[in-house]
């Protein structure tokens, strides 16, 4: 891979927000540069409140940047809305309220995820077969038989399954980037784990460019190629390769420790 | 009797068709309270009977005032996309303004159209009967727009708009761009109010002002009785549900009506009705039986757990 295919361009992005007093300034972006490599996966850690929510969101364009520029593919897309670049990125939250539309049924979901591939939501009904195809296709490899009901409403399934839902509507997007924010945190971890590892194997198999946001220090260093640390609104911690490699989980919590100056979570620490 | 009301049900309820489908695609797909659908209606009603005045042919005089309606829906979206104003205040304003607009489209306050041609004039050469005359020129037109809106909705355009109406940070992150389905949306809401206002104006010969005061509320208990007489989510169950809602709503009326009840309490009893129905819809029957001490209960720890959930919504 060529250092310069860079997927996305991030220089001195800054975001802040306005407290209640409207005195107090939070700077939950503070002036960050990032580069990442086309069809990589990155993994990004911090605590609570470091930023990383704030980063994706301004990557999908529902945050807007106060400052810095973003590039998409060597094209500026920080003045665009969210729903110009939905052709290009996905996005699948934490609440699987948030990703799939349970008033709806799965069919519909899907699509509108391919429609939304080329922003097309035209004056025809969509091809039912060619959706239903393509569902099924993204939801057989989870083999949690969600395949078998397309025509009911999302709304009846758990949230683990519409999770899996929601990452198998971003596989047919076939998206140039996907962001992940905590997609699996809210699961229970059997189903955490299978949905994380089929998300793996989309991502490897597309060749998507990815960035996650997760909780699990071990997952993290196991199946990305690349491991950021944010704080406080700034990249601190920085590693690949054989960098990357050579650290174990242990040293990568130790210093997670030491540059957040508190302790790790204890849901981290069990999930080893 | 029974024949009688269904015959009047029918009758009055099919001219309201349109605003019932108006209704339901503003407050019940967009989910946008949009009571500018009331302005929209004596807006209709007033451009297309001025239209007649001036010689138009009545399908060219309906229409006419669907534009009207479709301008009121515009200056209400823009109020609320660009400017940023609550829909509910943003409405409030403009039937207000409509009013007087109205007013200012006839010239006066109302005007006659005895001398024009009407849809129902036109009806009335079919030799039935004013009764069946009416019932067919609404039916026709309801039906009309029923289906269009059916299909419209089951379109690709149709299901980002209903998207729209379900979560706007998820539509867009699928690349719909929500303010403009909602703009296109409540033109087409508000038009469809205005075809009302137009129908009603050339059915009963004359064009007031007046016949706009308080006809959301009737679309609001098409809507509300319309989603008790059938619960589906799939669109053409909506879109039927609301004409017949429509239909009920008017037969409850001259039910009353024949049994004596004065005129001026039919508000009240409409208010009762829609009362009745949302009361229902939120609570299930349980709220009309006297259940035992257990139930009752369950049902103050319902209670408690709303007062807990409630939250305000600012106007401005
Ligand atoms: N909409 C908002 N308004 C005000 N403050 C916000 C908003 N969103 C996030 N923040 C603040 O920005 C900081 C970063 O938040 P976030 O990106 O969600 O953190 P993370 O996802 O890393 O836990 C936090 O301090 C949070 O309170
Ligand atoms: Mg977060």
């Amino acid at each position: 891979m060529h250092p310069s295919l860079s997927a996305v361009r991030l220089r001195g992005a800054t975001k802040r927000f306005v407290g209640l007093g409207k005195k107090e300034v939070l700077t939950a972006l503070d002036s960050i540069d990032l580069d990442v490599e086309e069809s990589s996966c990155v993994a990004l850690i911090g605590s609570n409140g470091a930023g990383k929510s704030t980063l994706l969101s301004i990557l999908m364009g529902t945050l807007l940047l106060d400052e810095g520029v973003l590039q998409l593919d060597h094209q500026d897309v920080g003045e665009q809305p969210s729903w110009k670049r939905a052709d290009k990125i996905a996005l699948v939250r934490q609440n699987p309220e948030h990703n799939v539309l349970s008033a709806l049924s799965i069919e519909e979901n899907f699509a509108l995820a391919i429609m939304g591939r080329e922003r097309a939501f035209g004056l025809r009904r969509y091809d039912r077969d060619a959706v239903r195809h393509a569902a099924t296709q993204a939801l057989a490899k989870f083999g949690m038989g969600i395949e078998s009901r397309l025509s009911e409403a999302a709304g009846t399934l758990s949230g683990g399954q519409r999770q899996a839902v929601a990452v198998a509507m971003a596989a047919v997007r076939n998206p140039r980037l996907l962001l992940l924010d905590e997609h699996v945190s809210a699961l229970d971890p059997k189903r955490a784990k299978v949905v994380a590892e089929v998300t793996e194997d989309i991502v490897r198999a597309q060749s998507i460019t990815t960035v996650m946001v997760t909780h699990d220090l071990s997952h993290a260093l196991k199946h990305s190629d690349r491991v950021l640390m944010m704080h406080r609104g700034r990249i601190v911690m920085d590693l690949s390769g054989d960098e990357k490699n050579a650290i174990g989980f242990t040293e990568l919590a130790s210093r997670f420790e030491h540059l957040v100056g508190e302790a790790l979570p204890d849901r981290t620490l069990l999930a080893v | 009797m029974i024949r009688d009301v269904l015959f009047l049900g029918l009758q009055i309820g099919l001219l309201y068709g349109p605003l019932a489908l108006g209704v339901y695609l503003a407050i019940n797909v967009l989910s946008l309270p949009d009571l500018t659908l009331e302005g929209s209606f004596g807006l209709g009603g007033a451009a297309s009977a001025t239209g007649l005045v001036l010689g138009l042919d009545p399908v060219s005089a309906l229409l006419l005032g669907m534009c009207a309606g479709a301008l009121a829906g515009l200056t209400t979206a823009i109020l609320h996309v660009v400017l940023q104003m609550n829909v509910l205040l943003a409405g409030i304003l403009m039937t207000t303004a409509a009013w007087s607009v109205s007013i200012i489209v006839m010239g006066t306050g109302n005007i006659s159209l005895v001398r024009a041609e009407t849809l129902f004039v036109w009806a009335e050469a079919i030799p039935l009967g004013n009764q069946a005359a009416t019932i067919l020129v609404g039916g026709v037109v309801t039906l009309l727009f029923g289906l269009f809106l059916t299909w419209l909705l089951g379109t690709g355009f149709g299901l980002a708009t209903r998207v729209t109406g379900l979560n706007i940070q998820t539509a867009r992150s699928m690349g719909i761009r929500t303010e403009m389905h909602q703009v296109i949306g409540l033109m087409l809401a508000n038009a469809l109010a205005a075809a009302s206002g137009a129908l009603v104006a050339q059915s009963q010969g004359f064009m007031d002002v007046s016949i706009q005061g308080g006809v959301i509320v009737v679309g609001l208990a098409a809507l509300t009785i319309g989603m008790s007489v059938m619960r589906s989510d799939r669109i053409a169950a909506g879109v039927l549900s609301v004409v017949a809602g429509v239909v009920i709503y008017r037969c409850i009326v001259a039910l009353s009506l024949r049994m004596g009840i004065p005129p001026n309490a039919v508000k009240l009893i409409t208010a009762i009705l829609v009362f009745a129905f949302v009361a229902a819809r939120i609570h299930g029957k349980g709220i009309f039986t006297v259940t035992s001490f257990v139930g009752w209960q369950a049902r103050r720890r319902k209670h408690m757990q709303f007062l807990e959930n409630d939250r305000v919504a600012p106007l401005f």
